[in-house]
Order: C-alpha cells, then sequence, then structure tokens
C-alpha cells in the first residue's frame, strides 16, 4: 500500500505539470521527492536525520539528547571523561513513530503542492476533478493506520467506500454546476457549494449523544 | 485501569480539512473556479463519514510476563484496550525505549470494527537496570475514522539484573575463613589436597598412613592435608564515572563483572558484598547463599541514579569490609578518589585486584594536530597510574573487549600478601 500511496503522489504532481510546463518546476521537485518519501518513510527519515546531523556538526549547535540533564555519574567525572563519553553518540535508526510522523508530514507537502501546481496550471474541468479524487484517494491512504497488512487492509478500505461515494457525488454536483454556469464567479460557485454541504448535513441522518439514530 | 478520555478530530480529518480549506483559499485568490473540485471532494468526505458514539473513558491494561529478569532474556508484553462503544479502529504503536530490543510482533499493530482490542510483543532488555517498557501509544478512532482520542500506557517497573559472565573463582585471599569451603587454606585440616607428613598419633586413620615414609623411617606416618576454607569477597564498584557507548558504559562493564564474580564466589559457599563508590556510599557486608546474589543484584540497580552527595570514602564500616577479605575494585581508573580508596585498603592489608573497565580510548580531533601526542602522553597516563598501584602491592587487571572475564582473571596467580592486618 504504501508504493501505491507513493504513486498516487507522483502521478498528483505530474498531471499539472504535463499539462502546462511552463514553470513551478521547484515546487514539483520537491513535491515528488515527498510523493517518493511518503512510499519509503524509513530511509526519508534516516536521510533527514542523517542532514541534521551534518548540519548540527558543522554548526556546532547541540543535539536534544547531548544538552539533556545530567544522566549519573559522568556529570561529575573529570575531563578525561567526557573525552572518552563523546564515543558512542552516533543518532541510532529512526523509530516507527519518527518514520510515521515524517510519511505524513511528506504528504501534507505533497497535497500543498498539487494545489499550488494546479492553481498555477490550466488543466481542464475533467483532469481537475480527476485530480479531485486522485487527491482525496492519497490523503486517505496517507491516514492509513500503521501496521495495516494483507486483509486488514482490504477491510480498512472497505470502510473508507462511504467517504469516496460522498466524494464523487459532490465531485460531479461541482462538476455540473461549473458546466451549467460556464465563466460564473468562484464566489458564486462557492456559495452554491456551501449551500449544498449546509443542505446534506442538516438532512443527513447521524447518532445523537446517546448513540440514538435521529435524521 | 479505566481512563477518562478526550476526543479530537483525527489527524487524518485534520489534514483533509486543512488541505480542503487552502484548495478553498487558492480559489478565491486565483479566481481559478476549477480548483473547487480540489475542495469538494475532500469536504464530501468528511460529511459523508459516519460519525458514531464518543465514549467517556477507555479501560487500558498494561502487562509484563515477568517483573524481574536478567540482561537478554525475553519478556511477554500483553496491552489490552476496552471501549464501551463501537470503534473503527484500535491501534497500538509501542514505543521502544532504547535498552529493549524487540523480537516477536509488529511495533504498529491495528484491530479493525472492535470494541476491545489486544496487542502483544516479545521484547528482549538488553542492558540491566530498573526500566518501565513503553510507552504504547493506543489510538481509538471512532466510527469513520474522523474523531480518535490516544491514550499511553507502560508495563512495569521490571527489574533487569544483570546477565554475569562465567567466571572461576581463581583468586584467593592469603587468609581464609574458619568456614569450610573450596578454597585450599595453609591450615592442616579434613580437605583433599595433601600438606605434609608427621608421625602417627593414636586416633588417626588408618587410611592416612603413608606407607613409603613408614617403611623407610620404620615408624608409623600419616599424610596430612590442607584444610578447604571458604574465603569473603568484596566486590567494588567505581561509579564515579560511567563513559562508553549505550549498553556498553565502563558503568555497565563493572556490574556485569561484578555480578559474574560474585555469583562464581557464592556458588562455592563463599561469603561475597559489596560497596559501591559514587554518590551516597552504599554498601552490603559478605553473606552467603544464592540471596545474596540478589540482594546484591538488587542494590546495584541503584548505582546509576545520579546523586549529588559527595560520599565519605574514609568511612567504609568494618561490617562491609571484614579483615582479610579480598577486595576487588572494577573501575575505568579515572577517577582518583576510588583509586585513593583502594590504596588506602593495601595500606591497610587488605588484599585488593583492580578490574580496569575501561576499554575505549579517546578519539583524537580530525582537525588538531596535537591529538595524536595528546592520545601518546593520555597512553603514558595511564600507565604510570597501573604501574604505581602494581608497586603498591595491587595487581591490574585489563579486561578487553573480546576477551572472558574468566580469562582476564588468570593472569593473576595469586593476591600478594601483606605483613600486618587490618
Amino acid at each position: 500500500m504504501r508504493a501505491v500511496t507513493a504513486l498516487a503522489g507522483v502521478v498528483l504532481v505530474v498531471v499539472p505539470v504535463a499539462a502546462d510546463p511552463r514553470g513551478l518546476y521547484s515546487v514539483a521537485v520537491v513535491g515528488l521527492l515527498c510523493a517518493l518519501v511518503t512510499g519509503w518513510p524509513q530511509r526519508g527519515a534516516a536521510v533527514a536525520r542523517h542532514v541534521a546531523a551534518t548540519v548540527r556538526a558543522r554548526t556546532g549547535i547541540p543535539a536534544r539528547a547531548q544538552i539533556a540533564p545530567g544522566r549519573g555519574p559522568s556529570a561529575v567525572g573529570p575531563d578525561t571523561a567526557t573525552a572518552v563519553a563523546a564515543k558512542g553518540r552516533e543518532p541510532g535508526p529512526p523509530g516507527p513513530d519518527a518514520a510515521e510522523r515524517v510519511r505524513t508530514a511528506a504528504g501534507t507537502v505533497v497535497a500543498i503542492a498539487v494545489i499550488i501546481l494546479c492553481a498555477a496550471s490550466r488543466l481542464d474541468t475533467a483532469a481537475m476533478a480527476g485530480e479531485g479524487l486522485l487527491l482525496l484517494g492519497f490523503l486517505l491512504l496517507l491516514g492509513r493506520p500503521a501496521g495495516l497488512a494483507g486483509g486488514t487492509a482490504r477491510a480498512w478500505l472497505r470502510l473508507r467506500l462511504p467517504a469516496v461515494l460522498g466524494a464523487v457525488a459532490a465531485t460531479g454536483i461541482v462538476l455540473a454546476a461549473l458546466a451549467a454556469v460556464p465563466g460564473s464567479s468562484p464566489w458564486l460557485a462557492l456559495g452554491g457549494l456551501a449551500a449544498a454541504a449546509a443542505a446534506y448535513v442538516v438532512a443527513a441522518p447521524r447518532d445523537g449523544p446517546d448513540g440514538s439514530r435521529r435524521g | 485501569m479505566k481512563r477518562q478520555v478526550s476526543w479530537y478530530p483525527a489527524r487524518g480529518a485534520r489534514r483533509l480539512a486543512t488541505i480542503a480549506l487552502l484548495a478553498l483559499a487558492a480559489a478565491l485568490v486565483t479566481g481559478h473556479a476549477g480548483l473547487l473540485l480540489l475542495a469538494a471532494p475532500l469536504l464530501a468526505a468528511l460529511v459523508a463519514a459516519p460519525h458514531g458514539r464518543r465514549p467517556d473513558d477507555v479501560e487500558i491494561n498494561a502487562t509484563a510476563s515477568a517483573t524481574r529478569c536478567f540482561e537478554r532474556e525475553e519478556i511477554e508484553l500483553a496491552v489490552t484496550a476496552a471501549v464501551a462503544g463501537q470503534m473503527e479502529t484500535i491501534s497500538f504503536m509501542l514505543e521502544l525505549p532504547a535498552e529493549f530490543s524487540l523480537v516477536t510482533g509488529s511495533a504498529a499493530q491495528v484491530t479493525l470494527e472492535c470494541r476491545t482490542a489486544r496487542a502483544s510483543w516479545t521484547v528482549r532488555p538488553e542492558v540491566w537496570g530498573r526500566r518501565s517498557i513503553g510507552p504504547v501509544h493506543v489510538t481509538c478512532s471512532g466510527r469513520g475514522g474522523t474523531w480518535s482520542t490516544a491514550v499511553q500506557a507502560w508495563a512495569g517497573p521490571i527489574d533487569v539484573f544483570p546477565r554475569p559472565p562465567a567466571v572461576r573463582p581463581r583468586l584467593v585471599p592469603p587468609e581464609l575463613l574458619r568456614r569450610i569451603g573450596e578454597h585450599t587454606g595453609r591450615a592442616v585440616g579434613e580437605g583433599i589436597e595433601f600438606a605434609g607428613v608427621r608421625s602417627y598419633l593414636p586416633g588417626d586413620r588408618l587410611r592416612d598412613v603413608n606407607w613409603r615414609v613408614t617403611s623407610r623411617r620404620g615408624q608409623l606416618h600419616v599424610n596430612q592435608r590442607a584444610a578447604q576454607r571458604a574465603a569473603d569477597l568484596v566486590v567494588m564498584i567505581d561509579a564515579f564515572s560511567d563513559i562508553g557507548p549505550p549498553g556498553e558504559t565502563t558503568l555497565d562493564t563493572a556490574v556485569r563483572g561484578a555480578a559474574g564474580l560474585v555469583a562464581a564466589y557464592l556458588r562455592t559457599g563463599d561469603r561475597a558484598g559489596i560497596v559501591t563508590l559514587g554518590g551516597m556510599l552504599r554498601w552490603l557486608g559478605p553473606a552467603p547463599g544464592e540471596r545474596q546474589f540478589y540482594r546484591i543484584a538488587e542494590m546495584v540497580l541503584g548505582v546509576r541514579f545520579h546523586s549529588d552527595v559527595t560520599p565519605d570514602l574514609g568511612r567504609i564500616p568494618r561490617t562491609a569490609l571484614p579483615p582479610g577479605a579480598l577486595v576487588v575494585l572494577f573501575s575505568p581508573l579515572i577517577d582518583q578518589r576510588s583509586l585513593g580508596v583502594v590504596t588506602d585498603l593495601r595500606q591497610r592489608g587488605f588484599p585488593v585486584v583492580v578490574v580496569d573497565v575501561l576499554r575505549a580510548e579517546p578519539s583524537g580531533l580530525a582537525r588538531s594536530r596535537l591529538s595524536d601526542l595528546g592520545l601518546r602522553i593520555w597512553r603514558l597516563d595511564r600507565e604510570a597510574q597501573r604501574f604505581g598501584l602494581e608497586s603498591a602491592g595491587i595487581p591490574v587487571i585489563s579486561w578487553p573487549v573480546d576477551e572472558e572475564l574468566d580469562a582476564a582473571m588468570a593472569t593473576v596467580r595469586r593476591v600478594p600478601a601483606m605483613a600486618g592486618r587490618p
């Protein structure tokens, strides 16, 4: 599933650039790199730590662990002890939580890059609708719980079905609105969309505070 | 254990909302109506997701299969979470401290569509000490995955005892106790080692008659045997400095070596005690038996804690250092205070042996032309220090990384005796 997420991120970035190859290559490159990191977060975290360690070594800024309060008798040891203690302070491998944070942060950067690229490009409406749905899929995959595998992953994907169906419906509504009033003001479109969303929220059934359903 | 929880928008839901708002803002700023097609699916997904009940509390239980173990023994860790309502996912993320390693089980485990969930791992403590396992981040996501709550759980604390290396009780103090043990003493007794020949006296056993001497002298002679006596061992740990890579610091090495030595001597019926130098002076008088090993191991667990107390090293109580006890100091030979203690003990007549646990040299600075010279001076300084100790009758044993403690201690055949008893 990690590879699928990375592939979705790459497609999201490549489509607007391919449609309008005039510029914003720096944003595209950042987006592509972050899309790859969402697929292989361990390597991304390792690279980030390596870069941070290099910067610290060049600038002399101590790491958080090195400026932590004294952890035992070494704090009162002589100078020789300090000199020898410098050995073995290499950063360890990134933990699963660090990789997860790197993955989600990279995914957010990809999404922001896609918005910027789409705003600058001349994608037609249908392609933009595709981008929107793909962006939703990418973000849903990005938000999957760590540790999903095999059958559990498929079951989790099935649970996302209502959200995807709602998204497809909303895309259809917006597409219809844009087609009906070509060249209309985005304010008008936004107002229509807000009205549709408000109507949906009011009409849709949901659980009450005591667990009962009300419409 | 039930815990009150607060529910927050899930991280994924917050991300969807943020990106949707950014797309909307971009649409407004640029006047590009097509950008609404980026925002609409995200907002619709948020609205369409089902919203379930959010209970006020979550019951979390974290248990470990053992509260005491030795280094590198495996421990089962289990965490269960129970929620009053149906959850879409209950996920567990184990964040192990550096002193533990994960043997089996994925660090992240997820259960879908449930009210209760359980995750288990097998972990292995790599370094001695009193530690808790965790935290385990338990995240419960309600239906639709839009709301979530997170709690942390720890298991323990667990007393991880140092794993004693295999050592034989080779070092024997010149003066042994009157208790029966396994060391060959200088006194005549009922042991198995030959000690001498004397004339027969009424009451001697016939099996002790030395027939060769008897036939040569024409008078009955019997063999004498050396007494088998027990010894007193007092291990000292120099905790004034703790240096080296985590898990292999000088204090780790010293504690493991001390545990090995104590276990070896207790196994042969000797008495063993301990004195820790560094912070508050702590000691345990020599006593026999396996129980004493665990008492010593538990006391050692407190060595690592930082203390600002300056110990009064001139007042090591007599019960901690009985007369004639063999004193073995595990030290990196860096802090002069511990060296002063052993020199003083030697002058008071105690047989003393020092085990050097410093296994690394200071790394030279790459840009400094004088680093090689500094390193050579440092080596010479240590050589002089060792020579000074050996001149005072204190053998110094090096314990390199690639050598067993037993082999390292084999280099000292006998502990020098000294006239004058404490």
